[in-house]
């Protein structure tokens, strides 16, 4: 479909209105819309703003915020590193997929609560102005599970007994370092936590 | 933790939820990009960068101090209550772990006990001198300026104390960087931060609150270490050896890593209580002046061990086999460094 086509624009526009309000059922064509189309993104730029000020004295962020943010978020979730590749199964290493299968999951249940958290405080945004402020004290707390892509679950769920042990180990030598620094004592102390 | 090589089936949740975050998030990364933006600093003057290293080291140990002390990796947070004395040659310390299940830590020169007080569990272990007596600076430090340069990054203000701000900026890619703030009188550490080639700071360990030059209370660490009611106790004593002994060698070194200790040890989680195994892992200590890199070697056990990688906070793990033995390396340095270890490592008989 042309862009400059006015249907196109109308169709789009139903789309983004319709995501902002809360009503899921046009999100990919939007999200398409916004990726490909930069009048998409201004105009979802003024929604924003639109809806903003009927409910805010703060006036808001550069139109090319979004897309800046977004282009960050990508460059960082590019860079994290490899984590934990599970071993060829065998009969023996069932247990192990088990646990392989926490992380990613609770990462994709964090993104769901966020996702969860912003949608309902969206919809009912419109009614309730104390309603706004409540999401814009939740997310920022939600932030880093999402913006450092997977992984920024909470610490201790993803510690591994096994690897513990050699945590432990390898940081009794800390004090090596030409520093010494009472950070890698505590460091190592903190590794030896014992499961039960 | 576990993160996945391009989570890209999160991609259509991503794009939504980053559209969504990115208009309620903005002061957020605002704020991050500003802090990425650092001018220039100029680099330390050689007698200048040794001299602040030095006080820096001996103040760690010399200096009587207590605080909290919080360490941040991969947004899990955890803080602990340190007290640190020292009386002519004998030092005291005191860590009490201030999140989870309760910890604490008291040495006495080389002997440290670890108690769990809710299991009454209690370990006892004798560090190895290498561990203990890091006064092999004179050494390491030529090295570490060998492999790293010092930036001097101005003033900043860390737990109401004044503080001097480096950075030891790696001279090639096998290793991190760090940031270092040190308090201006004493030369004591208030912060560290591990900082990848990105910019993005890996790990942080930072006082919130700290009194330097308090009262040496050694009977506070000694007076615990000799009450074990109760309590099952544990020991454990490394026993040394060197690589070539045992039957191994690095066919190729890893720049900048040098060996400074190897040995026999068990490595018991405190977790499995009394299944304490034999001496059967061997563990080969590489250091760069800065920071080191752990070699365990040991027979390879199928109930036991999984191939992979591993990352919490700057810590990089790799585990993999070779031959009938199972190696893992691990250490704050990027993986690639720790994959040129575990290709170097050969068996010699």
């Amino acid at each position: 479909m042309n862009r400059d086509d006015p249907t196109y624009q109308q169709v789009h526009r139903e789309a983004l209105s319709a995501l902002l309000d809360g009503q899921g059922a046009e999100t990919d064509r939007a999200c398409r819309a916004w990726r490909d189309d930069p009048g998409a993104r201004a105009d979802w730029h003024a929604y924003l703003l639109i809806g903003e000020l009927m409910r805010s004295d703060d006036v808001h962020c550069a139109p090319q915020h979004d897309a800046q943010f977004l282009g960050r978020l990508r460059a960082r979730l590019a860079a994290e590193p490899v984590m934990l590749m599970p071993a060829p199964v065998t009969a023996s290493a069932q247990r192990s997929w088990r646990r392989a299968w926490v992380a990613p999951a609770a990462i994709a249940a964090g993104f769901v609560a966020v996702a969860g958290v912003l949608v309902v405080t969206r919809v009912a945004a419109p009614d309730a102005a104390t309603t706004d402020r409540s999401a814009a004290l939740t997310s920022p707390a939600a932030a880093p599970s999402g913006t450092s892509g997977a992984g920024s679950v909470e610490g201790r769920l993803i510690r591994n007994a096994e690897l513990d042990r050699y945590l432990a180990a390898h940081r009794q030598y800390s004090n090596t370092s030409a520093l010494a620094a009472p950070g890698g004592r505590v460091r190592n102390a903190a590794a030896a936590a014992p499961d039960r | 933790m576990l993160r996945l090589t391009r989570p890209s089936y999160f991609g259509q949740h991503l794009l939504a939820a980053a559209m969504t975050l990115a208009t309620v998030l903005w002061p957020l990364s605002g704020a991050a990009g500003a802090a990425a933006a650092a001018p220039p600093a100029p680099i330390a003057s050689g007698s200048d960068a040794r001299g602040w290293l030095q006080r820096i080291h001996n103040a760690a140990s010399q200096r009587n101090y207590q605080g909290t002390l919080v360490v941040t990796a991969n947004g899990g947070v955890s803080s602990s209550r340190l007290a640190h004395y020292c009386e002519g040659k004998q030092y005291f310390e005191r860590i009490d772990m201030l999140d989870g299940q309760p910890q604490r830590v008291y040495r006495h020169n080389g002997q440290v006990l670890t108690l769990w007080p809710t299991a009454k569990l209690a370990r006892i272990e004798q560090r190895d001198a290498v561990a203990l007596f890091p006064a092999v600076l004179s050494g390491s430090e030529e090295q570490l300026f060998e492999r790293y340069e010092m930036l001097s990054e101005g003033g900043d203000r860390i737990a109401g104390h004044e503080a001097a701000v480096f950075l030891l900026r790696p001279r090639d890619g096998h290793r991190f960087a760090q940031r270092l703030w040190a308090e201006r009188g004493s030369g004591l550490l208030l912060r560290a931060d591990v900082v990848a080639p990105d910019g993005r700071v890996l790990e942080t360990a930072a006082f919130t609150e700290l009194t330097i030059g308090v009262k040496a209370q050694p009977e506070s660490v000694l007076g615990p270490m000799r009450k074990l009611d109760g309590y099952r106790v544990l020991r454990s004593a490394p026993q040394r050896t060197d690589l070539q002994a045992e039957g191994w060698r690095l066919k190729a070194p890893v720049a900048g890593f040098r060996e400074i200790s190897c040995v026999k040890r068990s490595l018991e989680g405190a977790g499995d209580g009394e299944r304490v195994g034999s001496a059967d892992v061997l563990q080969t200590i590489f250091s760069d002046g800065l920071t080191h890199v752990s070699v365990f070697v040991e027979p390879f056990r199928a109930d036991r061990h999984r191939a992979g990688t591993a990352a919490f906070g700057a810590t990089h793990t790799l585990m993999q086999p070779l031959g009938p033995h199972w190696v893992t390396v691990m250490g704050d340095v990027p993986l690639a460094t720790l994959k040129q270890f575990a290709a170097a490592l050969e068996r010699v008989r």
